[in-house]
């Protein structure tokens, strides 16, 4: 069963193709102008499907909080993990900062207590 | 390299974009503009039932002339208590933990306060210096202080709302660490601090709602007292 042909540049990125998704990003519009125009047009699909609706519950503003958490320690890593990529708790030291409290940003001297200097 | 506590609140930044540029725009989405209708949904009509009630509840000291700091005083109230509140989820950084955003805040509005006393109502404004029922020998040193005191406002403002979050930060992190080093060592003693730490984190969030309420408060006193 066919689809309707629907030209490349209308479709919906969940709708293109693996091998047509180089071509599909030419026809994306990239200006200043045009970016902006996609962060609006994204804020206002998630505004309408999840906050502006009659019975919204905190899960709207939940999973916002968790996407915002979630980018802070994206940025925060190199800075949580001590830059080294030699250093031993490395994968350890985010995840215990997370689950140690609400607050901390770094793990710092987790480890004091048998580090010697 | 000596890791210390402070490290947590020096600004971050990710590929020469500044984590705080994107922390203090955040209030702005957090908070949509109400639609023009009669009805809205529920996060809308929460949002505007707190701002009326607040806005309300600070303008009721305040003379006419003052109803005209309604919106900066209403929009400063929201965006401090947002941003301290986001400040306490884990990994987020807080913009008031900064000094000089702090100072920002306070310097120019404290100054907006004592400019409109001087020009509008002079000789009210140098009569705050001087409180009422003062003993003679006694006015000249009460000028003084009251003068340093007068001046010492937005110092007191910016380093009050600083110290408030930073020390609270600070607090939470050593509690957490001290919950991590004892865990191998001693449960029952780490159970006992992980109790701790969460009154601990249930102050902090009072403190961050009421920091800004006192911030703005005084501003508004401040006002009252000149305009």
């Amino acid at each position: 069963m066919a689809d309707k042909p629907v030209a490349l540049a209308q479709k919906k990125l969940m709708d293109v193709k693996l091998g047509q998704l180089p071509s599909w990003l030419g026809t994306r519009d990239f200006t200043p102008n045009g970016l902006l125009g996609s962060v609006r047009g994204g804020y206002e699909r998630y505004y309408n499907k999840y906050i502006n609706v009659k019975k919204g519950g905190i899960g709207g503003v939940a999973m916002f909080l968790a996407g915002y958490i979630a980018l802070s320690y994206l940025w925060e890593y190199d800075h949580i993990s001590g830059g080294s990529t030699t250093e031993t708790h490395r994968t350890t030291r985010p995840l215990k900062s997370f689950v140690c409290s609400s607050v901390i940003l770094t793990p710092l001297s987790v480890c004091d207590c048998c580090d010697q200097e | 390299m000596m890791v210390s506590f402070f490290d947590q609140f020096a600004s971050p930044s990710y590929l020469g974009i500044p984590n705080i540029a994107v922390a203090i725009a955040l209030p702005w989405v957090l908070y949509p503009t109400p639609p023009a209708r009669w009805i809205n949904n529920r996060l809308i009509t929460i949002q505007g039932w707190f701002i009326n009630r607040f806005t309300n509840q600070l303008m009721l000291p305040l003379n006419v002339g003052g109803h005209k700091w309604a919106l900066l005083l209403a929009s400063l109230m929201i965006f401090l208590i947002t941003i301290n509140m986001l400040g306490l989820l884990p990994y987020t950084f807080t913009p008031t933990t900064q000094l000089s955003l702090n100072m920002g805040f306070a310097v120019p509005l404290w100054l907006a306060t004592v400019i409109i006393g001087m020009r509008n109502q002079p000789t009210i404004a140098l009569g705050h210096l001087l409180p009422e029922g003062t003993p003679i020998p006694l006015i000249p040193v009460l000028i003084i202080i009251e003068t340093i005191s007068l001046l010492i406002r937005p110092l007191a403002l910016g380093v009050r709302l600083t110290a408030n979050l930073t020390a609270g930060h600070l607090l939470i992190q050593l509690i957490a660490t001290a919950v991590f080093v004892l865990l191998p060592m001693m449960p029952t003693v780490a159970i006992l601090t992980a109790a701790v730490l969460f009154l601990l984190t249930l102050l902090e969030v009072a403190v961050a709602m009421i920091q800004a309420y006192v911030f703005v408060l005084l501003l508004s006193l401040y006002l009252q007292e000149n305009v």
